[in-house]
């Protein structure tokens, strides 16, 4: 196992300072929004936890593409480290988006088309560690593996569009003029901007770490010492 | 008037946050306790 990048520490640095200062940033200089009150301030960490599992998903998927073209395993160590980091930001994103849900709605869940293709996709990329699970050697788990992550992002563009595509009463929030769900001042903008990539670089942080752990894991079971 | 949905708010940010430190903690354990099976092995246990 090689030594800790120091870049990796930097971003670790980076992610302990970046995100306190956008949570801080998020309650101290947003405005509150008049209809949702306070919780509407989830929403700035919601869509970034969304953005953050999609971009992971994808990432999953060109590395997957990556083991398959070159046959390395470090592309197939970065492919379940992306799925894995993927699920968890995608799980934040529906618990934060089914507390928001419960005051606004007054329900916590509703069958509508973002939530429904939001749980489809987690389900599927779930199913890809039981597949891995189900295999016996690195090489099929990373063959298959990469198959299943090209196969299963075609979820991300569904998922992002169908707020869009179907008729549905969950906010949109990026859109032009009067099809945004609600207008976003400046501060707003800001903090929303800035929860972006905050999730972005505690994303590249955690799949970072996650992919090194995978190689430990690796170097496991060559040794016939994973459990 | 704006509804005061404070707790909401806290509840959500708990949650998101409680989740990625959970996640993070657990990815440093289970780096530990692989680190900590390779050196047993390499030292012979």
């Amino acid at each position: 196992m090689p030594k800790k990048p120091l870049l990796l520490t930097i971003l670790d640095i980076l992610t302990l300072i970046l995100v306190p200062a956008a949570l801080g940033l998020i309650l101290i200089y947003t405005p509150v929004e008049v209809n949702m009150g306070p919780v509407q301030k989830v929403f700035y960490f919601h869509v970034a936890s969304a953005w953050g599992g999609m971009l992971s998903f994808v990432v999953a998927a060109v590395t997957g593409a990556l083991y398959l073209l070159r046959r390395e395993l470090k592309w197939d160590w970065l492919s379940q480290a992306a799925v894995e980091v993927g699920l968890v930001f995608g799980l934040t994103a529906i618990l934060s988006g089914m507390i928001w849900a419960q005051p606004i709605w007054n329900t916590w869940w509703v069958w509508e088309p973002r939530l429904t293709t939001t749980a489809i996709m987690e389900l599927i990329y779930l199913a890809y560690f039981i597949l891995r699970g189900a295999l016996s050697t690195p090489e099929s788990k990373a063959r298959l593996g990469a198959v299943f992550a090209i196969i299963s992002v075609i979820t991300v563009p569904i998922t992002f569009f169908s707020i869009r595509l179907y008729r549905t009463i969950h906010p949109v929030v990026i859109a032009a003029g009067s099809d945004a769900a609600f207008s976003m001042s400046p501060r707003m903008q800001t903090a929303f901007f800035t929860s972006l990539g905050v999730f972005t670089i505690l994303l590249a942080d955690l799949v970072w770490h996650r992919t090194r752990l995978a190689q430990l894991q690796s170097e496991l079971e060559q040794k016939g010492l994973a459990s | 008037m704006i509804p005061d949905t404070s707790a909401d708010m806290v509840l959500g940010f708990a949650v998101i946050l409680g989740v990625l430190l959970v996640y993070s903690l657990s990815i440093f354990l289970r780096a530990r306790a692989a680190r900590q099976i390779l050196k047993d092995d390499e030292d012979g246990d």
